[in-house]
């Protein structure tokens, strides 16, 4: 199998409003898939119509080689999933929300089964607890354990880490890195690229509606080298004049107050530092940011405007 | 599809709130039967109280038969508020909780799950009338013993022998079932179009009184579309206690409510199928 899920040019639209616009996308079975965007970019809604939860408008998604529309049951027993923050029956104990959720999805030997995954969601000893009585951070967890409870070779967990202390979120990538072992395929989505960055293999970034920028992850990195490199200077014009008459001057980028913005490789910044130095010109930052991460930062500031926050 | 059920009766059955409809049932049965066991026998003396001018009224009229016709009369108005509470919050309940989306990514069709919920309904629904046919008919052979039912019509009395009653109200137990389970699927139909769990227990009661309110106004326009409501149809069960049998009504009547049922599933499986889970 070439690809375990196929997305053909899919849309799903709301009235005017296209959460998911004309996107294509396709992820190898054993990697881990990064789906990076703000909020609003239609993460959500690409994962939702993936477990067939929403209907797309146009297109198609092949899941395991199979069509979703025809295959629904066979292609759901093969997913574990987290969408949003995992919900559950609250007066009922986790070990009853597990036995419930492992027997619909005909998990064999299922009192043992729960058994390993409460060892590895490190839920040993609340279980037996009212679902109530959990911290979000455990929630989480029994999330996680109901996505693996059956063994499925594809696992899909949307924002997994929103909740988690520290310490959370390195368990939750080790046991990412500990299922990619095993053979699963994991597909993460986050509005952090930093994590995504750490464990991908792949990713996809989605804005509006689009993936904007698809790839491996060490391709679009490299890419990246360039950096843009942020100066705060008490005299920014004169650093500026500067610069224009350095070996920097072709790599001078646009003008912002007392920022002086330029493209440079990382081997380059001490030079950089130096010439301003010699000449005398205060230097009170230097930022340097890859382009990737300042185009990903550029457009979830963009997302925020526009939802009022 | 059998642990499907299985998980949905499960969940019934572990909710605290599910038992407030046996809860209510067993007080308001044991509170009319300690009234009439109490001041009973004052209660018949005064409805017959006319009857005896003219006859020599023998017998233990006060009886279990008696009892339970009384009771069927009561709780005609609960019993849907008890039916709703349960099946108008299985689907917009689990959406409002959000344990739809887990629910809706196991391995089986928005049809069988549909189907499970209604089944398991269905079944609470049975097990609330078993409840009330053994407390009620049960308990009041018990505590009064049996004997002939009289019951009072507008224009007449009928007696019925002893013997003659009990499918009677075997049968009325299976009209009822049938009336509960029509609010049963309604209530869940509503529960399909809105995430708000409150919103179809609310409507549902909306409905019923509304409907039995037009059901109950003589206006030639209301008179009209009568026939057609389900409330018309709830009642019929009195008529079991009718000599000789309106055998024709009895079956037109269990047809529009199974009609209803059919009706009301239809919609909710059309909608169902295609909704998509936001929550």
């Amino acid at each position: 199998m070439e690809h375990i899920i196929s997305i053909e040019h899919v849309t799903k639209s709301y009235g005017r409003f296209h959460a998911v616009d004309d996107l294509s996308l396709h992820i190898r079975p054993g990697e881990i898939f990064g789906f990076l965007g703000p909020n609003g970019a239609g993460k959500s809604t690409t994962l939702r119509m993936l477990l067939s939860l929403i209907q797309p408008d146009t297109g198609h998604i092949r899941l395991f080689g199979l069509d979703q529309r025809l295959h629904r049951r066979e292609i759901l027993r093969r997913i574990g999933s987290i969408i949003e923050k995992p919900d559950f029956y609250l007066y009922l104990s986790g070990l009853d929300n597990l036995r419930i959720f492992g027997a619909l999805s005909h998990t064999p030997r299922l009192r043992h089964r729960i058994d390993e995954i409460l060892e590895l969601t490190g839920l040993k000893g609340r279980e037996g607890d009212r679902v109530q009585t959990y911290s979000h951070g455990m929630k989480q967890r029994l999330g996680l354990a109901q996505a693996l409870l059956h063994d499925p070779e594809l696992i899909i967990l949307d924002e997994p880490t929103t909740g988690l202390d520290p310490q959370g979120i390195i368990e939750l990538r080790n046991l990412i890195l500990y299922l990619k072992q095993q053979g699963k395929t994991v597909l993460l989505s986050s509005h952090i690229l930093s994590e995504i960055e750490l464990i991908a293999d792949s990713m996809a970034i989605m804005h509006r509606g689009k993936a904007v920028v698809q790839g491996r992850v060490a391709d679009l990195l490299s890419a990246q080298e360039n950096l843009l490199v942020h100066l705060e200077t008490g005299q920014p014009e004169t650093a500026r004049a500067l610069l224009r008459q350095s070996p920097f001057a072709h790599q001078l980028q646009g003008e912002k107050d007392n920022l002086v913005e330029l493209r440079c490789h990382r081997e380059e910044i001490p030079g950089l530092i130096a010439l301003l130095s010699n000449q005398h010109i205060p230097l009170y930052s230097v930022q340097a940011t890859r382009s990737l991460e300042d185009y990903f930062l550029s457009i979830t500031e963009q997302a925020r405007y526009s939802s009022g926050m | 599809m059998r642990t499907l059920l299985l998980t949905e009766l499960y969940k019934i059955g572990t909710r605290p709130r599910s038992y407030i409809g046996f809860v209510a049932i067993t007080a308001i049965v044991l509170l009319i039967e300690l009234a009439l066991w109490l001041d009973g026998e004052a209660y018949i003396g005064f409805i017959l109280q006319s009857l005896e001018q003219s006859f020599d009224v023998q017998g233990r009229i006060l009886n279990g038969q008696l009892v339970a016709f009384v009771i069927l009369q009561t709780l005609i108005v609960q019993m849907p508020l008890l039916v709703a509470l349960i099946s108008g919050d299985l689907i917009s309940g689990e959406a409002a909780a959000g344990t739809i989306r887990l629910l809706m990514t196991r391995p089986y069709t928005r049809g069988e799950v549909l189907w499970a919920k209604f089944t398991a309904a269905s079944i609470y629904v049975f097990l609330l009338i078993l409840w009330l046919g053994l407390l009620a008919l049960g308990g009041g052979m018990l505590f009064f013993g049996g004997g002939d039912l009289i019951v009072l019509k507008s224009d007449g009395l009928i007696i019925l022998k002893e013997a003659d009653t009990l499918w009677r109200f075997f049968a009325a137990f299976g009209i009822s079932f049938l009336s509960l389970s029509v609010v049963s699927t309604f209530s869940l139909m509503l529960s399909c179009f809105t995430d708000n769990s409150i919103g179809p227990i609310i409507a549902s009661m909306a409905v019923i009184i509304l409907f039995t309110i037009i059901g109950t106004l003589e206006v030639p326009l209301f008179e009209r579309i009568t026939p057609f409501l389900f409330t018309t149809h709830m009642i019929v069960w009195r008529n079991l206690f009718d000599f000789p049998l309106d055998i024709p009504l009895l079956l037109r009547s269990s047809a529009v409510l199974v009609g209803h049922i059919l009706v009301f599933l239809g919609i909710s499986f059309y909608h169902f199928s295609k909704k998509d889970i936001q929550h």
